[in-house]
């Protein structure tokens, strides 16, 4: 009789010792990834989901904010479009932060589109700025902002494409068969020495576009400004004021030959 | 292990030798019944969708109707249609990108995920761009869990909105998903994650990784990342969290919005496969992993099963 309660207690604990022991284990694995091909069709279910946001979303893009009296384009040394939207976000952050900042840099790979002479739709400033960048201000040593301004002369003196040129806003750079002679920045000579606060995108203060000067920086702050609601919120304002968006070169990047 | 070589240990497992013998029959039974077809489970799944709910458009430059959340979910219906176990995850940045974000913030988004049948998604960096009470609110439009093993919202709004862990069975096979993120200082604002501590992830990963494979006895441990698959610098990136792993044996991950054809194969720091995959971004690529199951002695759950019982009997 014992022997048998042994036996059934053995039996049992090599029981559970099985069921332990062996386990579902992977014994191969298969991967392919697949490319989301433009033949694939959508299901009119989903494609129901999605229509009335869709809807009301292109009624929001289309929606007419402003129009503009001249084709706002990029340009090299200097484009409307850039001076545009150099200009409105420079002045938006002075009017934001605590701390006045110098001067603006942007970059032409940003703005994805011209604005032509015509109106101004939503859609269209989301088109010109796809990117969700924020604004900050970068405060860069003397040093650097030698590079920085290496950086302006050499893409000013490119011939026009996207990569070359640089929107900047309040600050004059003259050159002089193409080396730099004389720099105002915020109406005031530029000196060698000092530290400058320079308004720009988080995406360019990380070094972006090959702007390395903006890297380790003495200070970087946040805005919390988007650029795109920025310049969508400027268009807006202007309209308020019964004013079209109109403008012309000044000549803030020149190069004397 | 010495502590638990006892006499009493000692004995028992005599026992078990004499026992198993005896039982050798039923195990290859079992064996026997899984020859008719290894257990599969399929496991599909995208990262940075990046608010892309329609293709891209016709003309664009690039990626001319190509993506779409929208045709994400045929395919899925299709794999669904052919395979009988399917799971469906994403590793975070669903939001952000084209203006159904902007405008509804991620709702529509969430939405799409809960039609289409996601199991699970992690939080990327951008998901936190409307901040945590943006996410909260739009939240209730998934029908499926947050996973964050490593962003403590304890002190937030999201406290006790997302779970570390999630556990799914498919077809007998225990699946246990965990989901770790990429460090927010510095990438986010932190007037959006406001008091989010931020743990580390591959402490934290390691963690619950060993508590499901091991405590849970979950066959196949899935950590879902958007610390991104690799940097040039010391970053952590997948390929580093995988070296560094322990139990798990996928890593699906995000962020660097990284092409790969298929999932590529690393050794964690056991010597164990750890495969790593990542699908692009905009939903232009739909990552794939067939995982075949087999009946298997495994070293590891018999030490900890020989531990267990060792230690409960040397208790008694």
């Amino acid at each position: 009789m014992t022997n048998l309660i042994k036996y059934i207690i053995l039996v049992g604990f090599s029981l559970l010792l099985i069921t332990c022991n062996n386990t579902l284990q992977v014994s191969e694995a298969k991967s392919e990834n697949k490319t989301v091909e433009k033949s694939i069709i959508i299901s009119p279910s989903v494609d129901s989901l999605i229509s009335p946001y869709r809807d009301s979303m292109k009624a929001q893009m289309d929606e007419v904010l402003n129009k503009t009296l001249v084709d706002l384009e990029v340009g090299v040394p200097e484009g409307l479009l850039g001076n545009f939207i150099t200009d409105l976000t420079f002045s938006r952050v002075r009017n934001t932060i605590e701390n006045e900042p110098d001067f603006c840099v942007l970059n032409n790979g940003g703005f994805r589109t011209p604005i032509l002479k015509g109106p101004i739709t939503r859609g269209k400033l989301f088109e010109v700025m796809p990117f969700e960048n924020e604004l900050v201000v970068v405060e860069i040593s003397s040093d650097k902002m030698l590079d920085l301004i290496e950086y302006v002369r050499k893409k000013s003196l490119m011939a026009e494409s996207r990569k070359s040129g640089v929107p900047v806003s309040n600050i004059r750079i003259m050159l002089s068969n193409g080396e730099v002679t004389h720099i105002m920045i915020n109406n005031r000579q530029y000196r060698e020495g000092r530290s400058y606060r320079v308004v720009t995108t988080d995406y360019l203060s990380g070094g972006g576009d090959q702007m390395d000067f903006f890297l380790d920086p003495i200070s970087i702050e946040k805005t919390g400004l988007k650029l795109r609601d920025v310049i969508i919120d400027h268009v807006i304002e202007l309209k308020k004021r019964d004013v079209a968006v109109n403008l012309a070169l000044d000549g803030r990047i020149h190069n004397a030959e | 292990m010495e502590e638990y070589t006892t006499p009493n240990r000692r004995s028992f497992i005599k026992q078990i030798a004499v026992g198993s013998l005896g039982i050798s029959t039923l195990s290859s039974f079992k064996a026997l019944n899984l020859k008719s077809g290894l257990k599969k489970v399929t496991i599909l799944h995208t990262n940075d969708l990046h608010s892309r709910i329609d293709p891209f458009p016709i003309n664009h430059r690039k990626y001319p109707g190509l993506g779409g959340i929208s045709k994400v979910a045929t395919l899925v219906k299709q794999v669904k249609q052919e395979e009988d176990h399917v799971l469906v995850l994403d590793a975070g940045d669903v939001f952000q990108g084209t203006p159904y974000f902007n405008l509804y913030g991620g709702e529509l988004e969430l939405k799409l995920m809960s039609k289409i049948g996601y199991d699970a998604c992690t939080m990327g960096n951008h998901d936190f761009d409307n901040g945590l009470d943006g996410f909260n609110k739009v939240l209730p439009n998934a029908n499926f869990p947050f996973l964050c093993a490593n962003y403590d919202f304890s002190n937030t709004v999201l406290d006790g909105k997302t779970t570390p862990y999630t556990i799914i069975e498919k077809n007998g096979i225990k699946i246990g998903i965990l989901g770790v993120g990429i460090k927010l200082k510095g990438l986010v604002d932190q007037r959006q994650y406001k008091e989010t501590i931020y743990l580390d992830p591959v402490e934290q990963a390691n963690n619950y990784a060993s508590y499901l494979k091991l405590k849970e006895n979950c066959n196949l441990v899935i950590c879902l990342s958007h610390l991104g698959y690799e940097y040039s610098d010391n970053k952590l990136s997948d390929k580093e969290l995988a070296k560094k792993s322990k139990n798990i044996d996928l890593i699906i991950g995000g962020h660097t919005h990284t092409f790969l054809d298929k999932a590529e194969t690393f050794y964690n720091k056991e010597g164990k496969k750890v495969l790593v995959n990542q699908a692009g971004w905009s939903a232009l690529s739909l990552g794939r992993i067939d995982f075949y199951f087999d009946m298997k002695k495994s070293q590891k759950i018999d030490f900890e099963a020989n531990r267990f019982y060792s230690k409960n009997y040397a208790e008694i």
